[in-house]
């Protein structure tokens, strides 16, 4: 084949998942030079977006070793279809190499806040030193200090993406009750193209679960009570990442006639979903908004019910291809492949998982950059020389 | 302009690709080119033919075989026209597919481009860079000391 216009290269190489590209790079100088531009690490984001590609399973765990607790970043490619044949952990996963050389982050104890567009939001245990990093482009930005109104407590965070301003923000939230029994509330956004954190007003809500804030469509949603330390009445609150507001919203009528139940928002192929997880009955619900924002559209997808041992702990990770299946995670231990025509799940087979203490989440690759001190704006009609630092992508 | 009576679906246009070859094809057919929709805007005489300057009549031929496939879509399924937009671009070589490339880039054919770019990318999905640049023609212009400096920058990559 003979040499093709740049634009035509462009259309085909966003169609390469990340570590094509990586690949790619070495090809040549043009080459390097193209799949390095905030152009096309746009452009190859969007595509990837749009076709559902590039995703993997993102695995947090910890596993005890000589007395010490690790918890570690695996990921290994998610399928349409359930996980068939051997497993290798080795072979299959990669370890995300955090904390990157230059990260003052320790292995052991590794906070995950959530993932967007390829990016990562970690922190330490005590949830101060905050990390963006992009496993793929072993880029990453510590955030600045924050001012910590009070210290020692709770912080509640959320991380995505604001498309009105091509910035990666950071939500900290605070929630806790004073000295004299007060409510003491605080709020702060960090924008990644200013690098700097602003107090906002704070979310008049209470989370009730720190799930990380589950993204969908530039909004995190967690589940909430509008009454103050209230675990009857939950709800959905809701903080768009563009404008920085709040907003409120219903659950599904699940059955309230059951005590002691957790719930676990989650993103099932860009639909809002919740687990009812009645804790010392053995049963669990999982509902989906079929309709974003419409009450009447949400829809039990699974039931579980009867189940061996008296807890339960059920969460939705993702959805397969076709629409049919839902990944569930159960009980912090094992992946399931939930068919909710048959209502039946299968396991998803991973072999060489650890056997306890991780969480999955659903994590697409990407070619952002983080690092540099500049954070360069990128119309559509940027044409950058490319192999710079300091871009971001989208 | 044309005769008013015949409805628009009736109308022919005539394309005459880069070799002088010529093609009467309906007009929802040649439509489906946005470059082809804006010329016929400017166009006086819809009668005189319509030049496809860089396009031979051999790949001409190829992209209205395409565009009257998806003129018709409703008496296909989305999944009777994926089906078929497979088959024909897998029996397309390397050399076609290069100047499909080209055409339907020049021609403004947005679901050929897409159709063709992805066919290429799963070409070359997970291909070694010496295949690559032997694949596209390409010559490495990198020292053997900075190709072997962007692989350490990412030596996972290069696994398979």
């Amino acid at each position: 084949m003979a040499s093709l216009p740049t634009d035509i290269i462009s259309e085909i190489l966003c169609r390469l998942p990340v570590k094509t590209l990586l690949r790619f790079l070495c090809v040549s100088k043009s080459w390097y030079s193209l799949i390095k531009t905030p152009k096309f690490i746009k452009l190859h984001l969007n595509q990837t977006l749009k076709s559902n590609t590039n995703r993997h399973l993102l695995l947090t765990h910890s596993t005890l070793s000589s007395g010490e607790l690790r918890r570690q970043f695996h990921f290994s490619e998610i399928k349409g279809h359930p996980f068939i044949g051997r497993f290798n952990p080795r072979k299959d996963t990669c370890p995300l190499g955090v904390p990157p050389d230059s990260c003052p982050l320790q292995p052991a104890g590794l906070q995950f806040h959530g993932s967007c567009n390829g990016v990562v939001c970690i922190s330490d245990p005590e949830k101060i030193d905050v990390v963006l990093y992009n496993p793929n482009t072993k880029t990453h930005r510590f955030l600045p200090k924050t001012e910590n109104p009070y210290p020692d407590k709770f912080s509640i965070f959320g991380f995505g993406y604001d498309s009105g301003s091509d910035d990666y923000k950071v939500l900290r939230m605070m929630q806790c009750v004073g000295p004299n029994d007060e409510i003491l509330n605080d709020a702060r956004v960090y924008s990644l193209r200013k690098n700097s954190w602003r107090k906002i007003d704070h979310m008049p809500y209470h989370v009730i679960y720190d799930d990380g804030g589950v993204l969908l469509d530039g909004v995190l949603h967690y589940v909430a009570s509008k009454v103050a330390f209230s675990r009857k009445t939950k709800s959905i609150a809701k903080f768009d990442i563009r404008t920085e507001t709040y907003s409120v919203m219903d659950g599904p009528d699940y059955d309230r006639s059951l005590q002691s139940w957790t719930m676990y928002l989650g993103n099932v192929n860009g639909c809002l979903s919740l687990s009812v997880n009645y804790d010392f009955h053995g049963r669990a619900d999982l509902w989906v908004m079929k309709e974003y924002g419409k009450k009447e559209s949400w829809m039990k997808a699974v039931c579980i019910g009867n189940h061996q041992g008296s807890l339960i702990d059920l969460r939705a990770i993702g959805c397969s291809d076709d629409g049919e299946k839902i990944l569930v995670e159960m009980d912090n231990y094992e992946l399931c492949w939930f068919d909710m025509r048959r209502q039946k799940s299968i396991r998803a087979g991973i072999e060489g998982l650890p056997k306890y203490n991780y969480r999955a989440a659903i994590y697409v690759e990407s070619l952002v950059m983080l690092d540099g001190d500049r954070v360069q704006s990128q119309g559509s009609k940027v044409v950058s020389k490319g192999g710079k630092k300091g871009a971001i992508g989208r | 302009m044309a005769s008013t009576s015949t409805s628009t679906l009736s109308r022919k246009l005539i394309l005459k690709s880069s070799d002088g070859e010529k093609f009467e094809v309906d007009e929802n057919v040649a439509m489906q080119s946005q470059t082809i929709k804006h010329m016929i805007e400017d166009l006086d005489d819809i009668n005189s033919p319509i030049p496809v300057s860089i396009v031979t009549g051999t790949i001409l031929s190829k992209v209205i075989e395409y565009c009257k496939k998806h003129a018709t879509e409703d008496s296909d399924s989305d999944e009777q026209l994926k089906q078929w937009d497979k088959e024909y671009a897998n029996n397309m070589d390397l050399n076609t597919l290069y100047y499909l490339l080209l055409a339907a880039n020049y021609m403004e054919i947005k679901g050929l481009l897409e159709l063709i770019t992805q066919c290429v990318a799963d070409m070359i999905k997970g291909k070694s860079p010496e295949e690559i640049r032997a694949h596209f023609n390409i010559k490495n212009d990198f020292t053997p000391q900075e190709e072997a400096n962007i692989r350490n920058e990412n030596p996972w990559a290069f696994e398979n």
